[in-house]
């Protein structure tokens, strides 16, 4: 058993901090940058010139796209052969990958073994690989027009996890919870319940997904797509406003290095927060619609995991996107979950447009300033929230200074899943 | 096209260089007859694969799996093709020695027509 030695420690209750945080998003390509955009109330939405295109026949012209990042430039440190099988969402996970592993000063040695795994995601996978190959089929409609043998590589589930292992060397248990706008929070979950009952040492975990025009036409046939501010595109998305009319679909890669706390403090690493909570659920009930009953199920069995009650928790960053049923469901169980208890709410969403696969931990890294400066970042556009109980605290205007101990994060997905994690403020 | 005229061969070549350069980001300096396609040009089965693909684009040649078995050097290549376009099937009779197991090359255990794990 000398290959397994980590299989013969003693299994239990560790406990899980953030040590590293790695971003290449539309409003920073680092959390100091994304903090600051924040601090400044900046909006990532922009109007996308290409979007006006008749044959797009486009609803939304409006999106939240990763500036600068060609895919070329940021990536030359990447060799052919790891490149190769990349698309535009492997190489912003990657990117975002390789600065969370700077930032938690991990060493070469602990990052390349199989102490380290792998809990990344994306919405699509390579969503541009696959524009490409149905452009190459419109031309000459021969089914294997245009396919190489990168294809498969660059549009398959686990693209982004595979394509960080590779790049980076890592050796241990990789998933792919792909399970759209939940993506990056549910794979924090998992490496956190594997840190946790002792499965392996340490983790990253994160999602990522590319912006193309299918993917704004995607959500456009859906109908939650913002169309109303094309003269005023930083006045949408609009989370818990009531005059929200939908997303701004984006793009981006979030990572977070997570570590058992002993082995992080044995070896001083930086400390962001520690995960103590984590749950998962699914409505089963309707695909798109969120239902109410279960996303309550979902925040109370995170409390439950994290041995806390409601008026533990200082402040909530909501899943909010700014569509008309999702808001309205979130803020319903919010109010049915701290109907006793004040708490503090807010949504990057505002400033950051929908990230799909990097939203929840682009939101979650933004929100770390509650944690470690005990700042508050308000809902961008929320001017007038669509529920008025005295327990929901909106955060409106400007940054609010507010002690935070505990904070609950939130992501729900299209298919019905559920995800909530609780992070404390570590001491 | 069937390459006849030393010109046309020498367009054949050009066009494989090509094709090096911008599948495989080679640099032109490289493309030299001896230099071999695993250790020295750093090229493996998946390459393998996207290059059977353009040449059958290219050239209009039916490329299977077995045919780029004994193929070693950039020079292999160009016999293949040249080979090929002229109607000769199977290794040309310059690359049938059985030690030439390549594209896979030593390091590589995977089959040319196949990525690691399906």
């Amino acid at each position: 058993m000398e290959t397994f030695p980590h299989l013969r420690k003693p299994r239990g209750n560790r406990r899980v901090v953030i040590t590293g945080v790695g971003l290449d998003i539309p409003l920073g390509r680092d959390l100091p940058q994304l903090q600051m955009a924040l601090k400044e109330g900046k909006s990532a939405s922009r109007l996308m010139d290409d979007w006006a295109k008749p044959d797009y026949a486009l609803g939304t012209r409006i999106g939240s796209p990763v500036i600068g990042f060609s895919g070329s430039s940021d990536d030359l440190w990447i060799e052919r052969k790891i490149r190769r099988s990349m698309s535009r969402v492997s190489l912003l996970a990657v990117s975002a990958t390789r600065k969370a592993f700077e930032d938690s000063r991990l060493p070469t040695e602990l990052i390349q073994c199989d102490q380290t795994g792998i809990a990344f995601a994306s919405s699509f996978g390579g969503t541009s690989t696959i524009e490409d190959y149905v452009k190459a089929y419109a031309k000459r409609p021969i089914l294997t027009e245009g396919l190489t043998a990168m294809t498969y590589l660059k549009i398959m589930p686990h693209t982004c996890a595979a394509n960080i292992a590779m790049a980076l060397g890592i050796h241990g248990r990789l998933i792919a919870s792909g399970v759209a706008c939940a993506s990056s929070t549910q794979s924090l979950g998992l490496a956190y319940e594997w840190i946790r009952w002792g499965m392996i040492d340490r983790v990253v975990a994160g999602g990522a997904d590319e912006l193309t025009p299918t993917v704004a036409a995607i959500f456009d046939v859906l109908g939650v797509t913002s169309k109303g501010f094309h003269d005023t595109p930083t006045k949408t998305p609009r989370p818990f406003d009531r005059d929200r009319d939908g997303i701004v679909v984006g793009e981006g890669a979030g990572a977070m290095i997570l570590e058992d706390l002993d082995l992080a403090l044995a070896r001083e690493a930086p400390i962001y927060g520690e995960i103590v909570g984590f749950y998962t659920n699914n409505d089963a009930e309707h695909m798109t619609n969120p239902s109410v009953k279960n996303l309550v199920l979902c925040m109370r069995g995170a409390l439950t995991d994290a041995a806390i009650e409601p008026h533990h928790i200082d402040y909530i960053n909501a899943h909010a996107a700014g569509t008309t049923i999702g808001d309205q469901a979130e803020a319903e169980a919010l109010a049915e979950v701290f109907s006793c208890h004040r708490v503090a709410i807010s949504s990057l969403k505002g400033h950051l447009g929908h990230l799909f696969g990097a939203g929840g931990i682009t939101e979650l890294a933004g929100s770390l300033a509650a944690l470690q400066s005990s700042t508050l970042y308000p809902t961008l556009n929320l001017d007038h929230p669509l529920r008025t109980e005295p327990s929901l605290d909106w955060v409106i205007g400007a940054p609010r200074r507010k002690e935070v101990r505990y904070m609950l994060k939130n992501s729900f997905a299209f298919g019905g899943v559920n995800t909530s994690l609780i992070i404390k403020r570590y001491l | 096209m069937i390459p006849s005229t030393k010109s046309e061969v020498g367009d054949v070549r050009e066009h494989i260089n090509h094709l090096f350069i911008e599948l495989f980001q080679i640099d032109p300096a490289k493309l030299k007859e001896d230099q071999r396609l695993v250790e020295d040009l750093g090229l493996d089965s998946l390459d393998a694969v996207d290059l059977g693909l353009r040449f059958q684009k290219q050239f209009q040649i039916n490329i299977s799996p077995s045919d780029l078995i004994g193929i070693k050097t950039l020079g292999d290549v160009y016999l293949f093709v040249e080979n090929k376009l002229q109607g000769v099937d199977g290794v040309p009779p310059t690359l049938g020695e059985p030690s030439r197991d390549l594209p896979s090359g030593p390091k590589e255990k995977e089959s040319p027509s196949h990525g690691k794990r399906i």
